[in-house]
């Protein structure tokens, strides 16, 4: 467990090594997607003055795809990630729908939807049950040794297979759409690849049923244990800071289409309709020497003042409400926690389960739509512009591809804003709440590691994407005193 | 008696030169199926989400590439559930961990055979190198047998 505090010592009574001020760093980080590192800096009396969120990977997709044709974005951009290839394959594309000047037909936008639906049912399915359900099921101070997914398999196997069974659903979607479950390459620029058939569309259909039950179940059992979980509602990025998310036309809650809407810590609209195309008016970029990942801002409010969050907590907070019923239900309930938007990060885990359940109904509603089988399914046309822009949800928040082309096609330049670039100010803020709530001296614990590890987690952080890197996942945590000394280091594989 | 059902499943990077022969050899396989109890899948690498599917089947018979064994060996032998398993992640499973989570998950206790080739050209590319194409046949002979019953 934690060390005794130390009694505080003035700074003139401190020796020199004393002075010095510590860091405490976690590499790997584990259960999420991607290699991350934090490092927390002590002050001299070893109450934490800091936190870093760092990603140790670079890959530099931006880069090698100049010169490459654009109608090769989708299939090279979805290598960036093996869990939300379907994301970026729908961000390129629309940025190439951009490029083609064109009106993608109808069907095509339902079908593209259908597929990002899979993907958030598939995705949020790893992030819950997979990833942090060992937390939330096992206790955060349960032994480590058990605290995976082969414990909660053991503790609670119904739970388990729920969430086997969600992530075969959603991956299905995926796979009877663009053939593979992962790396379909079947978003192409103006549209689709192929249509839908109806053997694949009732294949579907009949699995609605089953996932509903799984949700609404899993809902249910969290919304009864989430009291259990007080103390990491109230430290686990809890605080205010702006939230953005696509909504549609009406203001409601958007994953594919959709305009911008910011909204400050109090739940006022900042920006609305803001079609994605002017994302550089409201988005600016800085970069921090410690990390590949970049740190988005809202630019009205400048670096690192304009600190905003994404995903699904953001989603939710951003938006008037569900196009659903079911899931208009459940958010009416989830936004009644709190007066003004709903702040801890932790909730993303509630608001997940939300998003579960709201794609599902949007599947159903679109597999019932007769023109989802028109195959009338693309646009053709060449460059009619130099630069395009596209955005999409992706399941952990708002993801931008924006491109610039030759007038023959060749990619110039490229930029891509990712959903845990767009977050990792908020990242940054969160570890740094934790570890002032939990660590207490220069002592690393596995409960306090396992905290600052699943704060992060609550944003369910691709850094394969976010740096556009190949990823692991592993995290390290490393304590240094103030002349950049380690003195205590742990490393999780 | 009811006739066993049984699943073919090669996993692999078909964009990774020999990781890629767990999916050629199965598709070799399908075209001499003709039994409708025997199922073929390709995959990628092996997610958790396959167990659902896989739970259905009395006998299921992996195909991998391998970096355990000489270069174009070929090894088929039965393997037994791993009760070891300390996932992180569900990325990726080996065969001994479907198993087991079939198991302990499902109440199922299917037989389970594993296929090796032995690769060693990993380069990108959807290229196969010779010596591993040449020991396709005997894969395919290797699982061929293990369907129809006639190797223990």
């Amino acid at each position: 467990m934690t060390t005794k505090k130390k009694t505080k010592k003035r700074s003139s009574e401190l020796t020199k090594e004393e002075s010095m001020p510590k860091e405490l760093v976690i590499e790997p980080v584990t259960r999420i997607e991607g290699h991350g590192k934090v490092t927390i800096f002590l002050d001299q009396n070893n109450e934490v003055k800091d936190a870093r969120f760092a990603v140790t990977q670079f890959r530099g997709f931006e880069r090698f795809v100049e010169g490459r044709p654009f109608t090769e974005m989708p299939s090279i951009v979805e290598r960036i990630c093996g869990i939300c290839p379907v994301s970026h394959s729908l961000a390129a594309s629309k940025a190439c729908d951009a490029i083609l000047g064109v009106r993608i037909p109808n069907p095509a936008i339902k079908i593209r939807r259908l597929l990002n639906c899979g993907e958030f049912i598939q995705s949020h399915a790893l992030s819950f049950f997979h990833l942090s359900s060992p937390d939330l099921l096992l206790g955060f101070d349960s032994n480590p040794a058990e605290r995976n997914i082969v414990g909660v398999i053991k503790a609670n196997p119904e739970i388990a297979k729920s969430g086997i069974r969600l992530r075969q659903i959603g991956g299905h979607i995926v796979e009877w759409l663009g053939k593979k479950r992962v790396h379909p390459a079947w978003v192409v620029p103006g549209g689709v690849n192929e249509p839908l058939s109806v053997e694949h569309r009732d294949m579907m259909l009949k699995e609605i049923p089953e996932a509903l039950e799984i949700i609404q179940k899993t809902l249910r059992f969290f919304k009864g244990i989430i009291e259990d979980f007080r103390n990491e509602i109230r430290t686990f990025g809890n605080f205010p800071s702006m939230f953005l998310g696509l909504v549609d036309a009406n203001g409601n809650w958007e994953i594919t289409d959709g305009y911008l809407r910011f909204i400050d810590s109090r739940g006022h609209i900042v920006a609305d309709m803001v079609e994605p195309s002017r994302y550089k008016e409201f988005i600016g970029e800085a970069v921090e020497e410690f990390s590949y990942l970049k740190s988005p801002y809202y630019k009205p409010l400048g670096y690192p003042k304009g600190m905003y969050r994404v995903g699904p907590l953001a989603r939710l907070n951003v938006c008037n409400g569900f196009s659903t019923p079911l899931a208009n239900r459940e958010w009416a309930e989830f936004r009644d926690l709190e007066r003004g938007p709903v702040l801890s990060s932790f909730y993303n885990h509630y608001a997940r389960l939300i998003e579960i359940l709201a794609v599902i109904e949007l599947e159903e509603q679109l597999l019932n739509d007769p023109e989802i089988l028109d195959p009338h399914i693309r646009a053709h046309a060449s460059v009619n512009e130099l630069e395009g822009v596209g955005c999409v949800e992706a399941p952990r928040g708002t993801l931008f591809h924006h491109y610039r082309v030759s007038k023959e096609g060749l990619m110039q330049w490229a930029n891509m804003i990712v959903a845990t670039g767009n977050n990792n100010l908020a990242i940054n803020q969160s570890v740094l709440q934790v570890a002032q709530h939990y660590v207490k001296g220069d002592e690393i614990t596995e409960p306090m590691i396992n905290r600052i590890e699943a704060v992060i987690r609550a944003y369910d952080p691709c850094l394969s994407c976010s740096t556009h890197a190949l990823g692991k996942m592993p995290l390290q945590i490393t304590l240094k005193d103030c002349a950049g000394r380690i003195i205590k280091e742990v490393v999780r594989t | 008696m009811t006739k066993q059902k049984v699943a073919v499943v090669g996993y692999g990077n078909d964009l990774r030169g020999d990781d890629g022969i767990g999916i050629v050899a199965v598709r070799k396989i399908r075209e001499f199926i003709k039994d409708t109890n025997v199922d073929t899948y390709e995959y990628h690498q092996l997610s958790i989400e396959v167990l659902p599917l896989l739970c259905r089947y009395d006998k299921i018979i992996f195909i991998d590439c391998s970096t355990d064994i000489a270069h174009a060996e070929v090894r088929c032998y039965q393997i037994q559930p791993d009760n070891n398993i300390t996932l992180t992640m569900t990325h990726h499973l080996m065969p001994e961990q479907i198993l087991q989570l079939i198991e302990t998950l499902y109440n199922k206790t299917p037989i389970v055979y594993v296929c090796k080739i032995g690769g060693r050209v990993f380069d990108f590319g959807c290229e196969i190198s010779q010596e591993v194409l040449a020991s396709t046949p005997k894969i395919i002979k290797c699982c061929m047998e293990l369907i129809e019953n006639t190797v223990q």
